[in-house]
């Protein structure tokens, strides 16, 4: 039976274990990535390090077809897609570093099974976007609004009319596969979801119970959160310490992953 | 002969390029003259100062990251914002390319697309009414459906019980056998045939005995249930051709179509036996029974005075027995 529900998350949640013998580290991508993003942290870490990454529901090779409106029409969905997952490798309580939502989810899934971590390191984290009369998330609500039509208009039609015709009708084949990987990199009508979800929670009264330490590693300059709210969370997160990255933007370890790599070393 | 950077400076179209911390290094006139920048203004400075907060966090949740990972973004629409503020929509394409060290760089082609954001808002917008027409439509025949089978449940409903008030018209309550209205418009039915096709028919009058009697001695219980029992007797002895009926009281009328004057008096005979042979409850029962054959000039009045003077024969006669005029 365990044996069965460990396949079914492997599947959904798309499980990759890059080494067998080591410290066991999970990454979860933030929103509009998938697990690749980590790629080149990965490669950067030494082998003591046993690194799993996954897909959010909706996001790389997840199982699209196991996305339930629901269950993902908040964060418990993703929350308990990363507790199932943690769970599904049998390895006690681990090491999790995630980017972005990713780090928020993390956050809550401790709050339900800390048992599950020893830490979280939370990349450029946020419990809020959207601006408040005492809170500078970053956003107001018609910037979220205009984002989510953006997305509606680009995915106009394309997901599930044009991208075959145009993969038919390329005249350039090579470029067919990678059209098709980026087209089946994520469910549209699903990350407009998620986008819903995550860019409209409101999700700071639970940091004063994050059970475990976390670590949030941030950049001075991120176009997406606010330095503001890294020292929010830092003063709510019971046991917190703040990591600033010389890196810049919401994506240090894409940009800059040999530096990203040696601080999350350091932590562990 | 244009030159290289002419060429790239005034191509209808914007261009610009980034290193791969996404600080703008190239940009050409066209892109600076849509956004109405000067170019000291933008090189070194990050792309995101080219969106609004919702364009940022477009670009950099999905074109960025897709830039990253596959080096290709292709028809992206994006909104950027220029120096006074005012959103620009843009179509663009993207490419990953490394530079001399081996570092990414990331190349952007940007086609303002005005006209076509207006065109696709209508189109959608168009897409929108017509599936709303459509499910409008839906909703009209579904409810045309449902209407038209209630009305057709409703003139079933009507002809059932338009057959019952037929037949209800038509029958003798107590004995269940056809009324007088009914019989005689079969009489005159039959008449008519006669005339056209010549062919034959016999007309059968059939009165209790002593019915009086009965009703006085045993009850009018009784006596409902003697006239109850006489229809039952015909309906069982009657062939499908012919029409039975009660015409008064304890009088009784049958037409025979297609019978001789031979078999119309056995049929009569036949009935008579039974009566006489039936048991009933208060004792025994007779009846007497006049019969006439239909003669081609015959009227309605003309054969049934004639069925009725056979009948009183019978009666005349001694009771229970058939007499033929």
């Amino acid at each position: 039976m365990q044996q069965r529900i460990n396949h079914e998350v492997k599947q959904r949640n798309c499980i990759t274990v890059h080494r067998a013998q080591g410290r066991p580290v999970v990454f979860g991508h933030g929103f509009g990535c998938d697990q690749l993003i980590w790629l080149p942290v990965i490669d950067l870490l030494p082998e003591s390090v046993a690194p799993v990454t996954f897909d959010f529901m909706g996001c790389g090779r997840s199982d699209f077809s196991a996305y339930d409106k629901e269950k993902y029409g908040s964060f418990n969905g993703y929350v308990q897609d990363l507790i199932d997952v943690i769970e599904a490798l049998n390895l006690g309580a681990i090491d999790y570093v995630g980017h972005s939502v990713g780090g928020m989810i993390g956050m809550l899934a401790a709050m339900k099974r800390p048992d599950l971590f020893k830490q979280i390191i939370a990349i450029g984290p946020s419990p809020k976007y959207l601006n408040d009369a005492d809170y500078e998330g970053g956003f107001e609500p018609e910037d979220i609004a205009d984002l989510l039509s953006m997305m509606k208009r680009n995915h106009f039609e394309w997901a599930g009319y044009l991208a075959p015709i145009v993969m038919e009708n390329s005249q350039r084949p090579e470029l067919a596969e990678q059209l098709r990987k980026s087209f089946a990199n994520s469910n549209p009508e699903i990350s407009r979801r998620f986008a819903e979800v995550l860019f409209l929670t409101d999700n700071r009264a639970y940091l004063q119970k994050v059970p475990v330490p976390v670590t949030l590693m941030y950049c001075a300059v991120d176009a997406i959160v606010p330095v503001g709210v890294i020292e929010y969370m830092a003063a709510k997160i019971p046991y917190s310490e703040m990591v600033e990255l010389n890196a810049a933007g919401h994506y240090p370890h894409v940009s800059s992953p040999q530096e990203v790599s040696q601080a999350i070393m350091a932590i562990l | 002969m244009i030159e290289a950077n002419t060429w790239v400076e005034q191509a209808p179209v914007g261009l610009l390029a980034i290193h791969g911390d996404s600080t703008i290094t190239h940009i050409n006139t066209m892109l600076l003259k849509l956004l109405n920048y000067e170019r000291e203004e933008l090189i070194g400075q990050p792309i995101n100062l080219l969106f609004a907060r919702s364009g940022k966090l477009f670009f950099l949740t999905h074109v960025f990251p897709l830039l990253q990972h596959q080096g290709l973004v292709e028809e992206m629409y994006l909104r950027l914002r220029d120096r006074d503020g005012h959103d620009i929509p843009v179509l663009i394409n993207a490419s990953k390319v490394e530079d001399s060290k081996g570092a990414p760089r990331f190349l952007f082609a940007l086609m303002p697309i005005q006209r076509r954001f207006i065109f696709e808002d209508q189109l959608v917008e168009a897409r929108k009414e017509a599936e709303q027409a459509l499910m409008a439509q839906r909703e009209a025949t579904d409810a045309l459906q449902s209407a038209r089978e209630e009305l057709e449940e409703k003139q079933a409903q009507l002809l059932r019980l338009n057959e019952q008030l037929q037949r209800l018209a038509n029958t003798d309550e107590l004995t269940q056998l056809a009324n007088r209205r009914s019989f005689e418009e079969q009489l005159e039915y039959q008449l008519a045939l006669q005339k056209r096709q010549s062919g034959r028919a016999g007309l059968m009058l059939l009165d209790i005995d002593h019915f009086k009697k009965i009703n006085d001695m045993h009850g009018h219980g009784c006596g409902d249930d003697v006239l109850c029992k006489v229809g039952k007797l015909l309906r069982e002895l009657m062939r499908e051709v012919d029409t039975a009926a009660r015409i008064g009281g304890e009088e009784f009328a049958i037409i025979l179509p297609g019978v001789d004057e031979q078999g119309l008096q056995t049929a009569a005979e036949r009935i008579r036996k039974k009566i006489e042979a039936t048991r009933w409850r208060h004792g025994s029962v007779t009846m007497s029974i006049g019969v006439t054959m239909v003669r081609p000039d015959d009227g309605r009045e003309e054969v049934m005075q004639r069925v009725d003077r056979a009948m009183y024969q019978a009666k005349r006669q001694g009771r229970n027995c058939v007499e033929i005029v």
